[in-house]
This record gives C-alpha cells, sequence and structure tokens, in this order.
C-alpha cells in the first residue's frame, strides 16, 4: 500500500515538473536557510559545555551600586578567587585571569601577540581542553612554563616537535613549552598562549603586593564547585563578602554559571541570546513562508485533487486510506527538499561563515544531528500535508467529483495565508533598511576626531622606553604630519566609576570617568578641537601633572571657569589647563561620558604608538615607520594596524547582522515569489472560464490584467498595512540598543510597499497576462 | 436486496431548501437490472450516490440486506461499500496518474487483499476483458471506449453484488456504448446487480424494470421494453450469490 502512495506521489511531481519544481525548489531553499541558521544557533548554545565539569564551573560576577543602578561586571581583585578557596569548602578550586599581549619570538620568528592569558596552574583541571602533547594536570606547575595553541605550534615550529622548546616574551624573560592544548572552536577562551600568575615576578612584577590588594578590579576568576553543592547556598554566602575588604565601595558578588557566559551579561539580562533570538525567529519565519507555499499549492489544486479523490472513495478508500496518501504525498516533497536542502547547506556554509564571521563547522554526516534535521523535514511535512489531508477528504464523496465544492474556502484561507507571507517579507524588508540606514548613520556620524589615515603599532617589553627617539626620527619624514604615543585608542577608552574629586563636589555624588593617557601630540594627532584653554606643551613644565578634561565633564562637573582649577584624581592633584570637544570615547552605544586626558607617564604604560600619515604618501610613509621602528628597536617586530579599520571592527557586529538580515530578507522574499509564481498559474487556470466569459462580453487582455492584478495589490497593501507598525514597534526597540541613532525614515515604509508591490508584480504579472490573452473558446470548452 | 423508504434529499442556502429527492420510495430485488430515466436535475445521480452510500439522505431509510445504513458511521459504511459496490461513471473516472493494471488494482489495495492474491485477480481480469495489452498504458492513451471497458473492469474486479452506472455510454460512440451494454447485460445475467442512470431509452431496453424521476419525485415503474428477462438460477456463476 505505502509503496502505492509514494508510485502516485512521485508520478503527481513528475506530471507538473514546472510546479513541483517551484515547490520543492522553494522549500528546499526555505529549509536549507533555516537549517544553517538552526545549526548556528545551536553552535551559539553549545559553547563552554564541552568541559567536564561545566556543570560545576561558575564564574564569580561583582555587582557594584551606581547612583543609575547596578553594573555588574566579571573584573574582581586579584586575591578573591584563593581567598574564596580557603574559606568555602564546597569550591573545588579556583582560577583566576588576566589577558595581556607580548612580543614572541623563537630564533629568528618575531611576532607581536595579543592572546596571552595568565591563569592559577588549577585553570586545565577546571576546563578540560584536550591536550595535543603534554599533560594538562602539570603543565602549568613550574613558573617558567607555557601552553601554547596547536595553532600557534604549528606557526612556530611547524613540523618540528615543540614540547621543551623555548619562546621569549619581548625580549624579557624565557618560557619553555610544557603542553599543546587545542581550544575548540566552540569556547570563548580564545587565547593562544597560557602562562601561570606564579611567573608574574619575572616581569618584575610584585606578586606578593598584588595578592593584597582588593582595589584593582581586573581579574576574572572561575570557581569549580563540588558536585554536591548549591549554588544558590553558596551564593547567599558570598554576596557580602567584598564588605570584609573594601567597606567602602557598596560590591556585592554573584554567580554566573559557565554555560550562560557566551549568551548572557554578566547581569543576567540578554547578551548574544538577544541575536540567537532574533535569529530563531527568523529561521521560524522562513521556515514557514516556505511551507504556506506548500501549502497554498496543495489548496490550490484542490479542484484537481478533489476529482481524484471522489474516485477513490467510489472505489472503497476510506478518509484515513486517502489521507494516508497525502501525508505520503507531501512527506515526499519534503523529503526530497530535505536532500536538497543538505546539497544546498554543504554550498552556502562558506558563504554564511564569511557573512556571520562564525566558524559554524557542522559535521553534517552526523546521524544524530540528521536524525533531529530530518524530523524537522518531518514535522514540516506533516503540516503542509495536513491541510489537504483532512479537509479534502472529509468532503462527501459526491460533492467532490463535481468539483469546485472547496472554492469559496479555499479562497479564505489561500488569501490570509499569501498575506501573512507579504507581510513577513515586508517586514524583513523595513528590518533590512532600517539596520541599514543605522550602520550608516554611525558610519558617517561625526566622532569628534579625524579617524583618517592613522596607524598604529603595539610596542612590547623596554621598547616602550624609547618610543620618544622612534617619535623623533618620524618626525623627519615628510610624508609623517605626527606622532604620539598613547594607552588606550581613543575610541575605546574605558570608564571607571570612582577616584574624581574637586572643589565644590556635592557629598556623594560620585561621577563616570574616563581616563586617556595619551602624551603632548595626542589631541593633534587625533584631530580633536580645544574648545577653551591649550594642550599640553613642553614649554610649562607641569604639564606632566596637568590635566585636559572633554565638555562633558565641565557639564556634569558643574565647574564655572574651569580653566585654572585643580581636580584630584587617583590621588593625584592636576590643574586643568584646557577643554577638549566631546569626541566619542567609546563604541556609539553608549554615550560621551566625563573625560580625563592626562600626559602622565606610569611605567610605559602606554603601549600603542600612533602615526598620522600625510594624504597620499601612504606607502612612502609606511616603509619610512617601518625603518625606524627597526633601527631603534631591531629586536622587535613590527605589526602595523589601520585605526580606521579597528573602529569599523567596532561595528562590525552590527554589520554582520545587517548583513545577515539582508540575506534572509532576501531569501524570504525569493521563497515568497516562487511560491506566487506558481499559485498565480493556478489561479489563472482556475480562472480560465471567467476570464473566456469576460472577454466574450468585450473586455480586452489589459482590463482582465489590471482586475487580476488590483486582486493581488489588495492583498499587498493589507500585508504592509499589517507589517507597518509591527516593523516600526520592533524596529524602535532594536534601536532602543543604541545610544546614537538614527531617526526612523518614514520614506522606508513607503519603499517597502513600492517593494512588494514589485515583486508581486512580476511574480504574478506574466502568467496572468498570459491567460488574459488565451482564446475565450478553448477556455470556455472545458466546461 | 435494496429497500428505500421516504428517501428525501435537500441542500439549504440560507433560508431556501433545495430538493433534490422527494420520498422516494424503491425496492430492488438481488440480481435485477434497473434503469433509472429522467431529465437533467431530476436528481437520477443523487439517487445513485445514496444508493451507492457516498451521500446521505436528509430524511428517510435505507436498507441494504438488511442492514439499516442510515444508522451507519462514515467507517461501517464504507467497508459495506468495499465488499458490495462497484461504480461506473459516464467520463470514466480513471485515475490519470496510474496504468490501467494499477488503476485495476487500486479498489484491492483499500480492500486490503493481499498481495499475490492481487495480482492473480487483477491478471484474470485482464484477461476476462481482454486488456493484457494495454496493462502499462496509462488512461490517456487509450481511446474512450477502452477508457470505460477499463473502468468496468475496475468495477468489477471486487466481484460486487451491485454496480451503479451512471450515464455509462454517455461519452461513447453508438458501437462502443453498445458493447459496454452487452457487457453489463452479461454480468445481469452471471448474477450482478446493476443499477444505471440513462437518458437513452436504447440503453434501457437492457433492463427488467424502468423508474422515472422528474423534479425529485418518482413518477412510474415500468417493465422494460424488450425486456432481457428475469435472470435463470442456473445463469449464477458468482459463488458468493449462491448464498445469498
Amino acid at each position: 500500500m505505502f509503496k502505492n502512495y509514494l508510485k502516485v506521489a512521485w508520478r503527481n511531481i513528475k506530471r507538473q515538473k514546472g510546479y513541483s519544481f517551484l515547490n520543492i525548489a522553494g522549500l528546499t531553499i526555505g529549509m536549507a536557510c533555516s537549517f544553517l541558521i538552526l545549526l548556528w544557533v545551536q553552535h551559539e548554545m553549545s559553547f563552554d559545555r564541552f568541559h567536564r565539569n561545566a556543570n560545576y564551573i561558575y564564574r564569580v560576577i561583582m555587582e557594584e551600586a551606581q547612583p543609575d543602578g547596578a553594573d555588574a561586571h566579571p573584573w574582581l581583585p586579584f586575591p578573591l578567587g584563593k581567598t574564596m578557596v580557603e574559606r568555602y569548602p564546597e569550591i573545588v578550586s579556583a582560577t583566576r585571569t588576566a589577558s595581556d599581549d607580548f612580543m614572541v619570538r623563537y630564533k629568528e620568528k618575531i611576532h607581536s601577540e595579543l592572546g596571552f592569558l595568565f591563569v592559577d596552574p588549577s585553570f586545565f583541571s577546571i576546563f578540560s581542553f584536550p591536550f595535543v602533547q603534554g599533560t594538562s594536570a602539570q603543565a602549568l606547575n613550574d613558573p617558567a612554563a607555557i601552553v601554547i595553541t596547536d595553532r600557534m605550534a604549528e606557526k612556530y615550529f611547524g613540523k618540528e616537535n615543540p614540547l621543551g622548546k623555548t619562546l621569549s616574551l619581548s625580549n624579557r624573560a624565557d618560557f619553555s613549552i610544557s603542553g599543546v592544548v587545542h581550544i575548540p572552536v566552540a569556547s570563548d577562551f580564545q587565547y593562544d598562549f597560557f602562562l601561570s600568575f606564579q611567573s608574574y615576578s619575572r616581569f618584575n612584577a610584585d606578586l606578593a603586593a598584588l595578592e593584597a590588594n582588593w582595589r584593582g578590579n581586573n581579574y576574572p576568576t572561575y570557581i569549580q564547585l563540588a558536585k554536591n553543592c548549591s549554588p544558590a547556598r553558596l551564593e547567599k554566602k558570598i554576596v557580602d563578602l567584598m564588605k570584609e575588604f573594601t567597606p567602602d565601595r557598596k560590591s556585592k558578588l554573584k554567580l554566573q554559571r559557565l554555560d550562560r557566559i557566551h549568551l548572557f551579561r554578566p547581569d543576567g539580562t540578554d547578551g548574544q541570546m538577544k541575536i540567537v533570538r532574533i535569529f530563531s525567529i527568523i529561521a521560524g519565519l522562513i521556515l514557514i513562508i516556505a511551507a504556506i507555499n506548500f501549502m497554498n499549492l496543495a489548496t490550490a489544486r484542490f479542484d484537481r485533487r478533489s476529482k481524484e479523490v471522489g474516485i477513490r472513495k467510489t472505489l472503497g478508500g476510506t478518509r484515513v486510506q486517502i489521507a494516508r496518501q497525502f501525508f505520503s504525498e507531501s512527506l515526499l516533497n519534503a523529503t526530497i527538499a530535505f536532500l536538497g536542502s543538505l546539497g544546498l547547506i554543504k554550498v552556502l556554509l562558506p558563504h554564511f561563515r564569511e557573512l556571520a564571521q562564525s566558524k559554524l563547522n557542522p559535521d553534517l554526516s552526523n546521524p544524530a544531528l540528521l536524525i533531529k534535521l530530518f524530523a524537522l523535514t518531518l514535522l514540516v511535512g506533516l503540516i503542509a500535508g495536513s491541510y489537504p489531508a483532512l479537509i479534502l477528504t472529509k468532503s462527501p464523496t459526491a460533492g467532490a467529483i463535481r468539483r469546485s465544492f472547496f472554492r469559496a474556502r479555499n479562497e479564505i484561507l489561500r488569501k490570509g495565508l499569501v498575506i501573512f507571507q507579504f507581510a513577513i517579507s515586508a517586514f524583513l524588508i523595513i528590518g533590512t533598511l532600517i539596520i541599514n540606514d543605522q550602520i550608516n548613520f554611525i558610519k558617517e556620524k561625526d566622532m569628534g576626531m579625524d579617524r583618517t589615515n592613522l596607524v598604529y603599532i603595539h610596542m612590547h617589553g623596554d621598547s616602550r622606553r624609547r618610543a620618544e627617539m622612534v617619535k623623533k626620527e618620524l618626525l623627519n619624514s615628510p610624508d609623517i604630519a605626527s606622532a604620539t604615543t598613547c594607552r588606550f585608542l581613543p575610541s575605546q577608552i574605558f570608564v571607571q566609576w570612582d577616584g574624581l574629586d574637586w572643589e565644590g563636589k556635592p557629598k556623594g555624588k560620585e561621577l563616570p570617568v574616563a581616563f586617556a593617557s595619551g602624551d603632548y601630540d595626542y589631541i593633534p594627532t587625533f584631530g580633536m578641537k580645544m574648545i577653551q584653554g591649550r594642550n599640553f606643551s613642553e614649554k610649562f613644565s607641569t604639564d606632566g601633572s596637568n590635566i585636559i578634561i572633554n565638555e562633558e565633564a565641565v557639564r556634569q562637573m558643574g565647574i564655572k571657569d574651569p580653566v585654572g582649577k585643580t581636580v584630584n584624581f587617583w590621588r593625584q592633584k592636576g590643574i586643568i589647563i584646557g577643554i577638549v570637544n566631546n569626541f566619542n570615547h567609546r563604541p556609539l552605544n553608549e554615550p560621551i561620558l566625563p573625560l580625563i586626558i592626562t600626559s602622565r607617564e606610569v611605567g610605559g604604560s602606554r603601549g600603542l604608538l600612533v602615526v598620522k600619515i600625510r594624504p597620499g604618501k601612504f606607502s612612502s610613509a609606511l616603509e619610512y615607520f617601518k625603518a625606524a621602528w627597526r633601527r631603534v628597536n631591531p629586536n622587535f617586530s613590527f605589526e602595523h594596524h589601520f585605526f580606521d579599520e579597528d573602529f569599523n571592527n567596532l561595528y562590525l557586529k552590527d554589520k554582520k547582522q545587517g548583513r545577515i538580515f539582508l540575506a534572509f530578507t532576501l531569501i524570504a522574499v525569493l521563497i515568497c515569489c516562487l511560491g506566487l509564481v506558481s499559485l498565480s498559474s493556478f489561479m489563472a487556470e482556475e480562472k480560465t472560464k471567467e476570464i473566456g466569459i469576460r472577454k466574450i462580453l468585450g473586455a480586452s487582455p489589459q482590463n482582465i490584467t489590471t482586475l487580476f492584478m488590483c486582486n493581488f495589490f489588495k492583498w499587498v497593501a493589507i500585508a504592509n498595512a499589517i507589517a507597518w507598525p509591527l516593523g516600526y514597534y520592533l524596529m524602535s526597540r532594536w534601536l532602543q540598543g543604541y545610544f546614537y541613532r538614527t531617526l526612523i525614515n518614514p520614506m522606508i515604509f513607503a519603499l517597502t510597499g513600492g517593494l512588494s508591490v514589485l515583486f508581486a508584480l512580476t511574480a504574478v504579472g506574466f502568467q496572468t497576462y498570459r491567460a488574459a490573452r488565451a482564446n475565450p473558446v478553448d477556455s470556455l470548452r472545458y466546461e | 436486496m435494496i429497500k428505500l423508504r421516504d428517501i428525501t434529499k435537500f441542500y439549504s442556502s440560507g433560508f431556501v431548501k433545495t430538493f433534490v429527492l422527494r420520498n422516494i420510495d424503491l425496492d430492488v430485488r438481488e440480481g435485477e437490472f434497473l434503469t433509472v430515466m429522467g431529465p437533467s436535475g431530476a436528481g437520477k445521480s443523487t439517487l445513485l450516490y445514496i444508493i451507492g452510500m457516498l451521500d446521505d439522505a436528509s430524511e428517510g431509510e435505507y436498507y441494504f440486506y438488511d442492514q439499516a445504513i442510515h444508522s451507519l458511521n462514515e467507517k461501517k459504511r464504507t467497508q459495506i461499500h468495499q465488499q458490495n459496490i462497484g461504480f461506473v461513471f459516464q467520463s470514466y473516472h480513471l485515475i490519470d496518474e496510474l496504468t490501467v493494471y494499477e488503476n485495476l488494482e487500486t479498489p484491492l489495495l483499500y480492500k486490503k487483499v493481499k498481495a499475490d492474491e492481487r495480482k492473480s485477480l487483477v491478471a484474470d481480469t485482464l484477461d476476462r476483458f481482454r486488456i493484457v495489452a494495454k496493462k502499462n498504458l496509462f488512461p490517456s492513451q487509450l481511446s474512450g471506449g477502452q477508457q470505460q471497458l477499463v473502468a468496468v473492469a475496475r468495477a468489477v474486479i471486487i466481484n460486487p453484488k451491485l454496480i451503479l452506472a451512471d450515464e455509462p455510454t454517455g461519452n461513447l460512440n453508438s458501437k462502443q456504448g453498445e458493447e459496454i451494454m452487452e457487457l453489463f447485460k452479461k454480468l445481469n445475467r452471471e448474477g450482478t446487480t446493476i443499477i444505471q442512470v440513462t437518458h437513452s431509452e436504447k440503453n434501457a431496453s437492457y433492463s427488467d424494470r424502468v423508474i422515472h424521476l422528474l423534479d425529485g419525485w418518482m413518477e412510474k415503474e415500468s417493465k422494460s421494453i424488450a425486456g432481457g428477462g428475469k435472470p435463470e438460477a442456473g445463469d449464477r456463476k458468482n459463488k458468493s450469490m449462491e448464498k445469498a
């Protein structure tokens, strides 16, 4: 019997090659896209879940009371992790972490590397990263040991055995490789070099002092709990632990489970999870659109099929038997689409990876995965097949044989489904346009500084102490306008919450303050403007302790005539000598805050050397930069970066989202149109008699085309009426995530409407016109 | 075999009831060849569908071998229908997607006949109707007469006690029509009860009895003119009929 169902299903597919193709193609594309998104979602949800102890590992979170609410972050004082292990037996072990960058040298290979992580030796027993060479247990017991990733082993040693080899870090200390580890793609610990904190002393840091410092919040800390321990109970015990050590600060401690770190912010709100949710919804919508096509075509073919149902009933087919046949038909279609989508995923995967900047690499031959996807396919097939299977077979046979029993009811359903599809497409178009607007808005926003023609390098080790010499050499070149050393790029300056005092400061008022550390050429090199007062200058010997503040600082501190006034910051006095314009020192989803620029240099803390190149002199200037650096620092690497590029990378995530959104919108619209093409040809067929009669009454093909197009336009109009407010509401909420955001342009909605009409016209127009031109005599003979 | 009492069928749309059949009383004996005549819209086909259990009467009682069909559920009814009734239509109603062989096989599939038995039944029937050569063709590759021949073969394959034919020769030329009617006559002689709907006096002449419908009323009953006579007991070759 089942064989017979399949045979008929297959012949039906073959008989209507065009429709079957459109139908299956739409479903294939839809399934491939939604499967891709689902694979990506699964990938995002799997971060750091592979660790054996994943369920018992927590990150400690500090919640600091602030005037505008609590600020939750993972930055903790160094001694905390150790103290917690000592104090609470339910904590098995803890590891503190700190990222860093060094220049790595092995023989003649020198590279500037950013992916260093200092950890406690327990790190590799808490986290179970697979070791390719060496063993995890003892890997970091020796303070002079270093663990590197397989990637770095390849980069520095090629085919040589890296174990026991020595790496020199920034020409300051040598480390012996004790293990090679593999960091899976689905982990947030994307570092390349792992060192023990015990080695801090080898970089002239005072580890004992650090172990006693409860005020520097710098070290993300992870703890592993005993298996029978209740994290909620432990959380209650530790919540006020910080009061003992820093009674003046109102900070509380909480726990965040390892598997939530990738998706949620430290305060527990959605981080990446928001995008995962949005994309899951998009995947669902695309699948629904594709399934609707499927159902629509099935209902459009009711007339044809109802006759068959009637015959089968007269031959003694029961309702269940005939329903089964319809289900097997839609399941067969869905299965073909499933196979097609697997192929399509293979083709699309590299593009998707590029688009999403994701390292997603699903194993499509994994049976568990295939079964899951196939189960989803069957579900789609069942849903799509349910309408014809259940409704059509329920009809009285006599009516079914006499045709056109369902016309009215079908038309309402079909209209509803098409409108729904169009509404989804219109909504996606609105979303794409608004995201695009926002990205352009950010790109073109005046940041209060000049990002162009800036090149910078990271300075490591004692090369920082020779920065002034390099600068002097650089200024000899006519192609270089200026150069400066600084601690942070001015687009990414961190904000802190305490340490600022000034005359007349209201009691209890704390301001968030961004501290920028740069030399005298900082402001001119980045093209910032002095609003009042002057820049730092060598002519004034006290400028080493003087400061410059931004307009926002003046406003929030509420000082009149600020130039010449004294402020205290970090227990140092400084006189305000000038006011700089409000440049955006944080990504644009954050506001401009009070900012202090100091030229005071604390122990080689400025690790960036930034050079402003004269327009059009790029390659010669870069050559000169490199040569000058090498002359002064022959043992140090030179790897340059572009400020503009870095800046754009800040918004890469938004761009990425925008591009993915665009891609999926196009796909949704395409699937929608595929459905319309076949639907309209069915409708044209269904209406042949009406068209014939109208023509006999004297209607021209144009009249008839217009008449039928009007129908579709009505649907498009209703769909847009649904999509506009929805799009406006949801996209306004999305824009709330940005402090600087574009206004929603009303033209976007008009454009969306126009595009919808255009798509409908393209999809429907040809079929309708062809039907309208047919000879009425032919069409009337059908009846 | 068939007993209709006070069968009425109407469709209601809004406040208007459209009557198709009114108070039909009809008895059909086993082995009879009955013709239903009447103008278009008289309710002939509806009556046939009701007898064939494909449609419900709005009112009235229907007994098939003393089973009260009007009080059975759909599943039960389909079972009785599967075992006993074969249909033949004016426009053949073969399934376009299936070959001749598969069309013949379909009612057996629905009846859940086992594979080897199914094969031999189909082979026998192809043989009996002399269409073995056509078994792998699709309906669109056959002439009208051939299609109707297949349709009759398909109706007969389940060995029905009753064949219902709705204008079986309506789409055929006169020679093809005659062949089909001869076939019916033969089946009737072998013991199958036949009820046909037709406009043609000539076709009616093959039957034992003619009833006339007009606007849903049953008008009059008459013996067929040429009258094939009652089937002789000796003609019954059908095994299942013998115990009935």
